[in-house]
């Protein structure tokens, strides 16, 4: 039995693929179009997703979106007939696409050839589905919080076995993702895109409430109650009625103007940014604390946008009563296929959960053969070398690597959701110096302050870095920040934050076998087996997915050598596809 | 049943086998997997994979070969010793155990009712127009489908054909004794239908297949569904389309897919066709009609 799930329109369009309740395929759309955040109808994503399995919709027995559109719409009028005529400019730039598009989920659906039945269902439950679902728990206690769904910006509930059920919400206007990206837009970055730009931010800011007068400034405009319930003050937002998100009286209270762009990052910047983070744990500590009370559940999953938010994941265990948490590798809203597709299987149409169904990687994104792989670069006269094995191939990329070299890492399926994990990854050196500044500038062409992840054997993890004990299993999708071991900060400078923190993959030899032998060899070389693993991308595109990505990619920034596959591309042999990709570098 | 014209072929296709390859580019089976064209690739995922299928008229049997990677039971059958002479190479260099080549003239009904078995799927796909009896073989080969089993059928549309036609007149009369001419024009008629020509067996069959083939005729929408309406068999679609305003797609649609397309009226057909001259021109106005047998 076929069941596919898609979610777009949004923000990440993305299709994923059930065969009998496991999920054989997933990816977003933007992989495809080469688009970042595409929010289109995932036509690339779904045609990958049927033909990793040979069949066409024919084969497929039901489908799946990932909110009610029309619920949607009906919040949005509600929202702009009550703040007429302030919002009317907004209201007229929506609407065409809602008529056009938002509201033509069905017959965009039937145009891929499916007459069957198409499940709606609400949008956080979909978030719980994705989570809940695929996670190890039998039962748990259940908290999604986002931007905003139809109505819902944040819900508890449990899940026990195939049943969902949300006993709790806070509803639109009232929001954590929304204040997260009202203050994003205030710091001057691009929201729905950059908000992990200020959870990096945070950690240059001071953290102590005591001392950053922003996080006073900050509690005025949030209300958390005990429970962990919360209202903003609207007088501080805009974005119900206008495409701008903070008003003129949040600009006064924060001290001044929005920031532009191209100006300097200040402290008081930073220090905002901290006072942010500070609230939003309160907040989620607040709630996460009274769901426990309210559950008496040991296990919790959490889904939506905030749940990307690894430096407050990292403290969720030592924070609240809870023992153990999951989180899907793609909580917000591109995930959001996999949940509406569990959903359907499992609590719809009622079927067991089983072992097999829980989510133990994220690589679910097409994959090239050896054949595709020579054949691309063959037809284009890229110069390279094979690997006469598997051995060869995890020494040298070892030795490359402790050389100080950047090496392009292209092997096998292409990771599902926004963390590259090992298949479309960069790897560079992390007792290197220099490393982060060379990826930062030439490599990335990002901001300075940005950190680099480290990714560790699971095995090796406990040495370096004081986890949560037993490790939890979400620390494979580079979900948690964890504080580093103090004696290792200065050994390994590339991947430690300012805060002596690091968001870290940890990796097991069944998930990735070849990308655990290149770690363990560089520990053999190095004597600490880790690496810095960052997506394989420049500031604003998507991650590469398919080798003419990565080449391309490669050849425009400073990254040394591509492996991919079985074949070993080196930069400096194909001058003559160098590029410089520099001002290709977008938010 | 030998006809004049089906000797005439029958020579022809031994002296120039098609779909032409070189041997060596199918190394391994992912070689003929990523080989195989995108249209062949949506056929493939459109077949469940369980079912039986025979491609009638299989030539060298590249389609038949990439569709029997993942399948139990798929045949090609054709009349040609020389092209299956190519197929049998091909069977043997990749080991494809679930592939069985065989000689069968379609025309001949005592040969096709010695295959003795019946399949799931029946596959003629650019034969039937060579044969000079295209109704009868039709019929012929609906004796190999199950009942309620799906039919697939490619012929030159009457319509599309016409580029191609005035392309053929133009080598063959106009540049015929123009050496240096002729090449650049051949090259460019050939890389025009198949892209690039790297693989000098494949472009030579083709050209021989599309500009000297001693055989063809034409075939319009209207008299195909005919031959379905007389023969108990239900239209799903063609390919290209024959609906106006049709925009299902065909990657996620397949063939044989209810929902991409309703029966085409005659002034549909008609309209279709038109734009067929220009739509198909590449493919020299190669058309499939797919349908399914009733129970």
């Amino acid at each position: 039995m076929y069941i596919l799930g898609i979610s777009c329109y949004y923000h990440d369009a993305s299709a994923a693929l059930l065969k009998d309740g496991v999920v054989v395929a997933a990816a977003e759309e933007e992989r495809f179009t080469r688009k970042k955040h595409d929010t289109s109808f995932p036509l690339n994503a779904i045609t990958y997703c049927l033909k990793s399995q040979r069949i066409t919709m024919g084969q497929v027995d039901a489908v799946g979106f990932y909110e009610k559109p029309f619920l949607k719409f009906e919040r949005l009028l509600g929202q702009h007939v009550q703040m007429f005529p302030k919002s009317l400019k907004t209201f007229v730039s929506a609407m065409p696409s809602w008529i056009h598009e938002k509201l033509h989920i069905r017959k965009s659906i039937k145009k891929l050839g499916y007459e069957g039945e198409v499940y709606f269902i609400e949008h956080h439950l979909a978030h719980a589905a994705a989570s809940f679902l695929v996670s190890p728990f039998k039962k748990a206690a259940i908290l999604t919080a986002d931007g905003v769904g139809e109505w819902s910006t944040t819900t508890w509930g449990i899940g026990n076995e195939k049943e969902i059920q949300l006993l709790g919400e806070i509803r639109f206007p009232h929001s954590l993702g929304l204040l997260y990206s009202t203050i994003t837009a205030y710091l001057g970055f691009t929201v729905n895109n950059a908000e992990y730009k200020v959870m990096g931010l945070a950690s240059y800011g001071d953290m102590d409430k005591k001392t950053n007068s922003y996080y006073e400034k900050l509690k005025q405009v949030v209300d958390i109650k005990e429970d962990g319930s919360y209202t903003l003050d609207l007088k501080y937002f805009k974005y119900h009625y206008a495409d701008r998100m903070p008003s003129q009286a949040m600009e006064k209270l924060l001290d001044g103007p929005t920031r532009k762009k191209e100006t300097e990052v200040a402290q008081r910047h930073k220090d905002i940014a901290a006072a942010l983070q500070l609230i939003l744990e309160e907040a989620m500590t607040a709630m996460l604390k009274d769901l426990s009370k309210k559950t008496h559940y040991q296990n919790v999953v959490l889904g939506g946008g905030v749940a990307l938010n690894s430096v407050y994941n990292g403290k969720i265990l030592r924070n609240t009563p809870f023992k153990r948490v999951w989180i899907h590798p793609n909580p917000s809203d591109g995930g959001s296929s996999i949940g509406v597709a569990l959903y359907i299987y499992h609590t719809i149409l009622g079927k067991k959960r089983e072992k097999q169904h829980q989510l133990s990687h994220a690589y679910l994104g097409p994959a090239f053969s050896t054949e595709e792989i020579q054949q691309f670069l063959d037809a284009r006269g890229i110069r390279y070398s094979k690997f006469k094995n598997q051995q060869e191939l995890i020494a040298s990329t070892a030795k490359m690597i402790f050389d100080n070299k950047v090496v392009g890492w292209f092997q096998g399926k292409m990771e599902w959701g926004p963390r590259a994990l090992g298949s479309r990854s960069i790897l560079a050196n992390p007792c290197n110096p220099q490393a982060k500044e060379l990826l930062n500038e030439k490599v990335k062409h990002r901001e300075h302050f940005r950190p680099f992840a480290p990714v560790v054997c699971a095995d090796d993890a406990l040495k370096y870095f004081d986890c949560d004990k037993p490790l939890p299993e979400i620390t494979d999708f580079m979900l948690m920040v964890y504080p580093i071991k103090k004696e290792w900060h200065k050994k390994i400078p590339s991947v430690t934050h300012v805060d002596g923190s690091g968001r870290l993959q940890t990796i097991s030899r069944k998930q990735n076998h070849l990308y655990y032998e290149v770690i363990k060899a560089f520990g053999k070389l190095s004597k600490i087996p880790i690496l810095i693993n960052t997506s394989f991308n420049i500031r604003g595109e998507p991650i590469v997915c398919t080798p003419a990505d990565a080449y391309t990619c490669m050849m425009g920034t400073g990254i040394d050598c591509l492996v991919m596959g079985n074949f070993l591309i080196k930069r400096s042999d194909n001058e003559q596809d160098q590029w410089n990709s520099e001002h290709d570098a977008k938010d | 049943m030998v006809t004049e014209a089906g000797k005439r072929v029958q020579e022809f296709y031994n002296k120039t086998p098609f779909p032409d390859y070189e041997l060596e580019r199918f190394k391994t089976k992912e070689d003929l997997r990523i080989a195989a064209y995108p249209f062949a690739e949506i056929l493939d995922r459109s077949i469940p994979e369980n079912a039986s299928i025979i491609d009638v008229g299989t030539g060298t049997g590249q389609l038949s070969a990439f569709l029997s990677l993942r399948r139990k039971c798929v045949w090609g059958i054709d009349f040609s010793d020389g092209s299956l002479s190519k197929a049998r190479k091909l069977k043997e260099q990749l080991k494809l155990k679930s592939w069985t080549l065989k000689k069968v003239d379609l025309l001949d009904t005592e040969q096709i009712e010695a295959i003795g078995r019946k399949f799931d799927y029946v596959l003629c796909m650019g034969v039937l127009h060579h044969t000079g009896y295209t109704h009868q073989g039709f019929e012929n080969i609906l004796r190999l489908l199950k009942p309620g089993g799906y039919i697939g059928v490619g012929l030159y549309n009457t319509y599309g054909r016409i580029p191609l036609q005035i392309r053929k007149f133009l080598a063959k009369t106009i540049f015929k004794n123009n050496n240096i001419l002729n090449n650049t024009i051949k090259d460019w008629f050939i890389r025009m239908q198949i892209g690039n020509i790297e693989d000098k067996e494949r472009a030579r069959g083709w050209w021989s297949d599309q500009y000297l083939h001693p055989y063809e005729t034409t075939h319009s929408v209207g008299e195909v569904l005919k031959w379905f309406k007389g023969n108990q068999i239900d239209f799903y679609q063609t390919v290209p389309s024959s609906t106006l305003f049709d925009d299902t797609s065909l990657e996620t649609a397949g063939v044989w897919n209810t929902t991409s397309q309703k029966y085409p009226s005659f002034l549909a057909r008609i309209c279709k066709q038109i734009a067929w001259i220009w739509q198909t021109h590449q493919e020299g106005g190669y058309w499939i009609t797919f349908g399914k047998k009733k129970i």
